[in-house]
């Protein structure tokens, strides 16, 4: 055991020998796993949020079909719903995307009847809209910065609507720690939403909340059974239902997910990575052949060259691996995914308006530190076990 | 190299690998104000969002699979073909579809825009 302790510590005197080949190994390493690591991280922050979206939403979605694509439903069918049995509730919701200001910012409007609104809330600056002369907004955090928008401010009509153009109000600003699709959100009333798309007598979907045990048979009675006129001539709309359980079993998760993260970084990796290490740590660096072969000439075997050398790529990949973890968790911290979310998240400034959602999960850590002793290995051991095969006196010219 | 080197190394590394472990202990920590405020927002919204996008613009599907029946530019089963929506974040954020999509990715019209 001595024996090994002693060639490992060859291996640490090693990588203190050539600094600099050190350095660009363990730089090399960062570069490659630091993006992997902050996508992953990412991916299973957004992941996470998407869960209590699922868990904490409605039983059931109800939206309107037609010819199989999706419309919206009309709102007859609320009452229809609530006459299942089974339903305890039904809520019509209006979901859409408009366009505002001179930069044509991208935005999506959420309207829910006010019945819906909780008694108080702490995810929002400011209050929820009450129903008035004028409409009432709570505006997303990214919103409000890029329209430079402020509870209080008041908003030209930005629609055209049958029942007339009105003043709009901010009320409400959401919390930047809210989750992030709150970024580009409008809450307000249903009725104000409706006024917003002049869509009126419709709703995108219903929410509908079952009592326990009723839920499968309320989506297949609904999906079987039920049926609205949209209008004469307009034929009817039939239900398409989305249950909790669908959602879930969408979701990404597992080895799919891993599949896809995989997918793009095999290439990046394995086709940058070792030729790169490969240079840096190995070939080509006759000062490493002839320190083989001045080892080989006093007498070291081939095997206790290589765990020489794989001592040293150990230090060097954990070195690399820990190094890349410390950058990715401050990156997603303390930078808040300063320009890297923006990347990853499609319409979050470069520096985010909202706190960038962020797991770092203890296997895809383990398969980075894997990945770095791979690539490590792969460019010292290959190019160390070549000058230590050939007769020392080769090795050292 | 002498010892105190070696031992200096050493406790570099263990130092390091520590501090990385423990940033990931911490970011897996149960952060409860966190939760307790995406369960506010998603009670009060009805669920909303379940991808990587914070808006409708190009691909509701990432925004939230309840919205849109598939992703619209899905090209199938050709090697990345689903990797060339800019929403899905290069193939990080892929996910499966709710119904067949065929008829919704070929409009425009799945929400309101």
């Amino acid at each position: 055991m001595r024996y090994f302790i002693e060639i490992a510590r060859t291996g640490f005197t090693a990588v203190l020998l050539h600094p600099l080949r050190s350095a660009v190994t363990t730089a090399c390493v960062v570069v490659l796993l630091l993006p992997f690591l902050v996508g992953l991280a990412l991916s299973q922050g957004v992941e996470e949020e998407a869960r209590d979206s699922i868990k904490f939403g409605a039983d059931l979605y109800v939206s309107g079909d037609q010819f199989g694509r999706r419309v919206p439903i009309p709102l007859e069918a609320v009452q229809q719903v609530s006459e299942i049995e089974g339903v305890k509730q039904v809520t019509p919701r209006i979901v859409g995307g408009i366009v505002l200001g001179a930069d044509n910012v991208d935005a999506v409007v959420v309207g829910l009847p006010i019945e819906h609104f909780p008694p108080e809330v702490t995810c929002v600056e400011g209050r929820l809209p009450r129903a008035g002369n004028r409409n009432e907004l709570v505006v997303g955090t990214e919103l409000a910065q890029r329209l430079k928008l402020h509870v209080g401010d008041l908003l030209p009509p930005f629609y055209h609507s049958s029942k007339g153009d009105r003043i709009s109000e901010v009320v409400g600003l959401f919390d930047a720690d809210a989750p992030l699709w709150q970024a580009r959100l409008i809450f307000t009333l249903f009725d104000t939403a409706a006024e917003i798309f002049n869509q009126q007598g419709v709703a995108t979907d219903l929410l509908v909340e079952c009592r326990s045990g009723y839920q499968e048979s309320i989506a297949s009675t609904l999906q079987r059974d039920v049926a609205f006129p949209r209008g004469p001539g307009d034929g009817v709309v039939r239900t398409r239902v989305t249950s909790r359980e669908e959602l879930q079993a969408i979701l990404p998760g597992g080895v799919a997910h891993r599949g896809g993260i995989f997918n793009l970084h095999f290439v990046l990796v394995f086709a940058v990575g070792i030729p790169v290490i490969l240079v840096t740590s190995g070939l080509g660096l006759s000062e490493r052949r002839r320190e083989i072969g001045i080892l080989k000439a006093t007498g070291w075997q081939t095997d206790e060259v290589l765990l020489r050398n794989a001592v040293e790529s150990l230090v060097l990949s954990l070195t690399g691996a820990c190094i890349a973890i410390l950058l990715a968790f401050v990156w997603l911290q303390w930078l808040n995914g300063y320009w890297i979310a923006s990347i990853f998240l499609n319409g979050i400034d470069v520096s985010p308006g909202i706190r960038v959602p962020f797991r770092m999960a203890p296997v895809p850590v383990l398969f980075a530190f894997l990945l770095s002793l791979v690539l490590v290995m792969t460019g010292t051991l290959y190019s160390s076990w070549r000058a230590s095969t050939v007769a020392p006196v080769e090795a050292m010219r | 190299m002498t010892g105190k080197g070696i031992t200096l190394q050493v406790f570099g590394l263990l130092l390091l690998s520590i501090t990385a472990a423990a940033a990931v202990v911490w970011s897996l920590g149960n952060h409860h104000d966190g939760r307790t405020r995406n369960q506010e927002f998603q009670q009060m919204v009805g669920g909303l969002g379940t991808g990587p996008a914070v808006d409708l613009s190009s691909c509701p599907f990432s925004f939230d699979a309840r919205l849109a029946n598939g992703c619209r530019s899905d090209l199938g089963p050709i090697p990345g073909g689903v990797s060339y929506c800019r929403e899905h974040g290069c193939s990080l954020f892929s996910c499966a579809k709710l119904h067949d999509p065929q008829a919704e990715k070929a409009s425009h019209h799945a929400v309101f825009h």
